[in-house]
């Protein structure tokens, strides 16, 4: 049995322990917005937060969140009014958003870490989040703007 | 299909990206695509010379599709009588936009005020909505014209009924971003008010339809409207295909055939039946070479999740027939096209004298590029969810080649 927290509601589940992450909250508590792309953590489409930390779910077993706080794309605002999201529908950032939910948990773990980072410490952060459509650049401008909303970097 | 000399993987030639794009003649299918992929151009090429000949009528745009094309506003256009604007979208979404699109044609022509518009879906219905096959760059190039007539056939339908009501002539009366105006008489009206009426009217064509000049598009071209679906993406919520949650569904993955054109000689699903979850193993026959749109088959693992059925698969015991294409070796294939690329071609259609004047060319250039086969690997692996019929709530998009048997999303 693993018990955890997964946007705010404590589950228990009594399966296999080693089943990663991303399927437990896709198949089992059917929250669909973190994707499936590699399976092996290369491209970043399953991006969740453990304890606030964007990690990949695809290789993170369930057995690893036992007692811990796990976020998802749904749970990281009720409305869709983080700054990185708002920012990110803004600058239409999606093409065709498969990665896009990957791409925002992400940039969201970064900005707690660095609330103003430089260019360098954006690609640093996000080069582990692909993007077949190519949207790298305005992924880029909307974490610098997602620092405004947020004021600044204060 | 294959010119004699290149060891071309088997099969593959057959299958031109636009196999199926009844609006191309033969000089069309010699495409951007079919001369990447450097297969079987010569062939095509060739059959190109008596239709050019003949010279026929060509039709190069949707009226040459299956289905054709579609303009009539009752179809596309719905308004409420709160003014509520509902945009019917035809095409398939796949991150091109086309949900933002398709309803910004309709809706700029209809004077629409965006912020009132609803985009709907539409199912997969040809009769009913025209050709919805959505690729090959078509849904603008093709529906432009169509929507745009779809939009300003409502605007004036809108007109008329205010037109009738007020009994002023519909000439004086402008329509701008939901509201109707009579200047003459400063009656002023919302597109909801006379929404019934005009849906009653007989829709404008021909002469009678009056588009907007483009320097009056409000919305087309002017980078105002952000994406429909961008709210839905950033919080997790747009629904992408593997993303179909169906009460009771079981999940599967496929074991296919590491050559193209391979079969399965031999499989044991005693280990893979012994995974937690797994439950049950159904081996697939895949589609003959050239398999064009149609799947390739493999042994499939269904269980209660997806990594129990990834796990499962992992377990399969499978050997492979590699078929025709085992021996392919992709150097050779290089070598060949090479010395085929260099080889003197065939001269087909020649308008001027291009050849003589490159020869007279004080400088030349000569460049060769090469691209390998490359696995298209999308981010979102392919999916499809299918429940059997008829317990289905309504047949979904329906496989166009085959007798649907299944609801399946999405879209075929």
């Amino acid at each position: 049995m693993v018990t955890l927290t997964v946007n705010g509601r404590e589950q228990r589940f009594d399966g296999n322990p080693e089943m990663p992450l991303l399927w437990y909250l896709r198949d089992v508590l059917g929250l669909t917005g973190a994707k499936y792309g590699c399976g092996m953590a290369l491209c970043g489409v399953c991006t969740i937060h453990l304890d606030g930390v964007a990690m990949r779910a695809c290789v993170t077993p369930v057995a690893a969140a036992e007692g811990r706080q796990v976020t998802t794309i749904e749970g990281l605002s009720p409305d869709a009014s983080h700054p990185v999201q708002q920012a990110w529908t803004e600058l239409n950032v999606a093409q065709c958003g498969y990665c896009q939910c990957g791409q925002i948990m992400q940039a969201a773990s970064l900005l707690k870490d660095k609330p103003k980072p430089t260019d360098a410490d954006i690609d640093a952060a996000m080069v582990g989040n692909l993007c077949r459509c190519g949207t790298y650049t305005r992924i880029r401008a909307a974490i610098h703007l997602a620092v405004e909303k947020s004021g600044g970097g204060a | 299909m294959t010119p004699d000399g290149l060891d071309a993987p088997r099969g593959a030639a057959a299958a031109p990206a636009e196999a199926h794009d009844a609006d191309a003649q033969p000089i069309l299918n010699v495409s951007r695509r079919a001369f990447l992929l450097g297969l079987g151009a010569g062939a095509l090429v060739l059959a190109v010379a008596p239709a050019l000949a003949a010279d026929p009528p060509r039709r190069y745009g949707g009226d040459g599709m299956p289905g054709g094309l579609k303009d009539d506003p009752r179809l596309f256009v719905a308004i409420a009588a709160d003014g509520t604007v509902t945009i019917l979208n035809h095409r398939a979404e796949m991150g091109q936009g086309v949900r933002t699109s398709v309803p910004m044609i309709i809706a700029d022509e209809l004077e629409a005020d965006w912020a009132r518009v609803q985009v709907r879906q539409a199912p997969g219905d040809e009769a009913r909505y025209g050709n919805q096959n959505t690729d090959g760059s078509r849904s603008i190039r093709h529906n432009f014209e169509p929507l745009r007539r779809a939009g300003a056939a409502a605007r004036q339908m809108l007109i008329a009924a205010a037109a009738a009501s007020w009994k002023v002539p519909a000439a004086e009366i402008v329509a701008e971003q939901h509201v109707l105006t009579h200047a003459g008489s400063g009656r002023r009206a919302g597109y909801g008010e006379f929404a019934a009426a005009a849906a009653a009217l007989s829709v404008p064509s021909g002469e009678a339809l009056k588009l907007k000049q483009p320097a009056q598009f409000r919305y087309i071209g002017k980078g105002r409207i952000g994406g429909i679906d961008n709210r839905d993406i950033v919080s997790g919520k747009a629904q992408y295909g593997i993303d179909t949650r169906v009460p009771g569904m079981v999940y599967a993955v496929v074991a296919r055939p590491p050559v193209y054109g391979g079969r399965v000689k031999h499989h044991d699903a005693a280990a893979a039946l012994k995974v937690p979850g797994v439950l049950k193993v159904v081996p697939l026959d895949g589609a003959p070479i050239p398999s064009a749109f149609f799947p390739l088959g493999g042994v499939a693992v269904v269980a209660e999740n997806t990594w129990a059925a990834i796990e499962g698969r992992k377990a399969l015991q499978i050997e492979w027939d590699h078929g025709p294409n085992a021996g392919y070796d992709s150097q050779r294939y290089r070598a060949a096209l090479e010395t085929a690329s260099r080889a003197e071609g065939q001269l087909v259609y020649e308008r001027g004298a291009t050849y003589a004047e490159l020869a007279r060319a004080e400088r030349k250039i000569a460049v060769e590029y090469y691209v390998p086969h490359l696995a298209h690997a999308p981010m979102e692996p392919p999916a499809r969810s299918c429940a059997p019929m008829p317990t289905a709530p309504r047949p979904g998009p329906a496989c166009r080649r085959r007798r649907p048997r299944a609801t399946c999303w999405p879209a075929c």
